[in-house]
């Protein structure tokens, strides 16, 4: 599990995160939702330890932070972070050097599925495939969670089915899925649960099985008493 | 330590077109106004001695550090060009990648590695790169040098020392110093600026805006921090000049060490994508 426990941030004299606390569960997927600016792309970065702190905790399965984080969760940022003119098949055996979780013949498999050429260099990736090698670089891994910033930014109509068609497959199960998204109508049959979020703070926790049947709502109805209040 | 020795060798790739670009830029200006030099200044006495009917000429015999300090106008640029390549590499092995299109910066920090080889990689990176320049110059010397016996015939050839050439070219005499401890304390130097503009880097990644100020002030105490004991010690006549010595090499290690522990600790704790 990955525990938030009263997590502030600031930037310069602004307040970016206002005591986050918030679990995202293995085998679930967890979706932060909330306007532009709200603080949903830090969190994930937070837990990434690509941006520090200023208070709280962030525990991943019990712990706080150590160097293995890397091979238990992966961070799939909303942009390519390979270098442009590195090869995506060069790119996939620098993860293999590095990590011991990596999974060359899902990678490979991944890479097929989503009919990249892996002798194409990354700087030379429309946004929508490089979206689609950014997934590959995340799924290949071994990892016990899956951060995902974004994953529907810019992309087209049928990679984003071919991208919800990896949320569905077997690739999830038992993992644990964070992800920020604006599109929540396309995801919302995918979610488990939803943190709806305001001005670096969480509003709302939503379990989204339990609102569907106990009070028939959907998550943007919910978002709309939310927000538009 | 594995994950160190992928992390230079990456970044050695990363280079390499940067260092081959360098070295052969200096091969051409060098080996051609070698040549361009050499076998114009061997078609005079050649010229000469055919008009005397073989009996002598009246130019001097040509000797090899004679050619490289009549050179030096045009063997100086090119090493000089070597220089500002690599000091502005030294902000470019971080910025680039933070500031290109694909921001690996996240990538190498989400490493299941300690952080530390970042930082240590891409110093060694650069200590590497200034080494094999080096290197690739005292080869090209030496390669200059066989050319020399080969293109000018033995009468017109004076021996000289290969000593001699490298003091007669004023970038050779200041970067291939032949004493050890010349050496070592230019490049000991050297490397202590790249660790310290390192640090100064890594602040201004961290605190971003006042970071810049925070950079400058670290690079100011440094060099305040290494220079004082020459400027306030060495005035005074209490210490002795090897006194005055061994508190400035203390200093240095000092600096030094605070540079790699603060370095390490902003890429631990507060550095920010």
């Amino acid at each position: 599990m990955i525990e938030l426990i009263e997590v502030h941030k600031k930037y310069r004299f602004r307040q970016v995160l206002k005591g986050i606390s918030f679990t995202a569960e293995k085998g679930q997927i967890t979706c932060l939702i909330g306007e532009n600016g709200a603080g949903k792309s830090t969190i994930l970065k937070a837990i990434m330890k690509l941006t520090p702190i200023h208070g709280g905790m962030i525990l991943i399965d019990g712990q706080q932070h150590t160097g293995n984080i890397y091979e238990k969760v992966a961070f799939i940022p909303d942009h390519l972070i390979v270098p442009g003119s590195m090869r995506l098949t060069d790119a996939m055996e620098f993860m293999k050097d590095f990590y011991k979780g990596w999974n060359p013949e899902r990678a490979k498999e991944l890479a097929a599925f989503f009919r990249l050429d892996v002798n194409e260099k990354a700087g030379n990736l429309s946004k929508g495939m490089a979206a689609k090698f950014n997934l590959v670089l995340g799924f290949s891994l071994d990892a016990d969670y899956v951060l995902m910033d974004e994953p529907f930014s810019g992309i087209d109509l049928f990679s984003r089915e071919q991208i919800a068609q990896v949320f569905t497959s077997e690739l999830m199960e038992d993992r644990g899925v964070l992800l920020t998204t604006h599109e929540v109508a396309e995801m919302e049959h995918l979610i488990d649960k939803a943190v709806l979020m305001q001005n670096g703070s969480v509003v709302d926790e939503i379990d989204c099985e339990q609102l569907r049947s106990e009070e028939g709502k959907s998550i943007i109805d919910v978002m709309r008493e939310v927000y538009l209040k | 330590m594995r994950n160190f020795g992928k992390l230079l060798n990456y970044e050695m790739r990363r280079l390499r077109y940067v260092l081959a670009g360098l070295m052969g830029l200096t091969a051409f200006i060098q080996l051609g106004t070698f040549l361009w030099k050499t076998t114009g200044d061997v078609a005079i006495r050649q010229e000469q001695l055919a008009r005397s009917n073989g009996a002598e000429t009246f130019l001097p015999d040509m000797t090899f550090a004679e050619l490289m300090n009549s050179l030096q106008g045009w063997f100086i640029p090119p090493v000089f060009l070597c220089i500002a390549v690599m000091v502005i590499y030294v902000f470019l092995i971080w910025y680039r990648d933070w500031f290109s299109r694909d921001t690996f910066i996240y990538r190498l920090l989400m490493l299941p590695a300690a952080r530390r080889n970042i930082y240590l990689s891409k110093l060694s990176a650069i200590l590497l790169s200034v080494f094999s320049l080096l290197a690739f110059q005292l080869v090209l010397i030496v390669v200059l040098r066989w050319l020399f016996h080969v293109i000018v015939p033995a009468e017109f050839r004076e021996h000289s020392y290969f000593a001699d050439a490298l003091l007669t070219n004023q970038a050779w005499e200041l970067l291939l110093p032949r004493n050890l401890w010349d050496f070592l304390f230019s490049y000991g130097l050297g490397t202590l600026g790249v660790i310290v503009v390192f640090t100064a880097i890594l602040l201004e990644r961290s605190y971003r805006g006042v970071g810049i100020f925070y950079g400058i002030g670290y690079v100011v105490l440094a060099f305040v921090a290494l220079m004082w004991p020459f400027v306030f010690l060495g005035l005074s006549s209490f210490f002795y000049p090897s006194e005055v010595a061994a508190i400035g090499l203390f200093m240095a290690a000092v600096v030094a060490v605070v540079s790699l522990w603060l370095g390490f600790r902003l890429l631990h704790r507060k550095i920010t994508v």
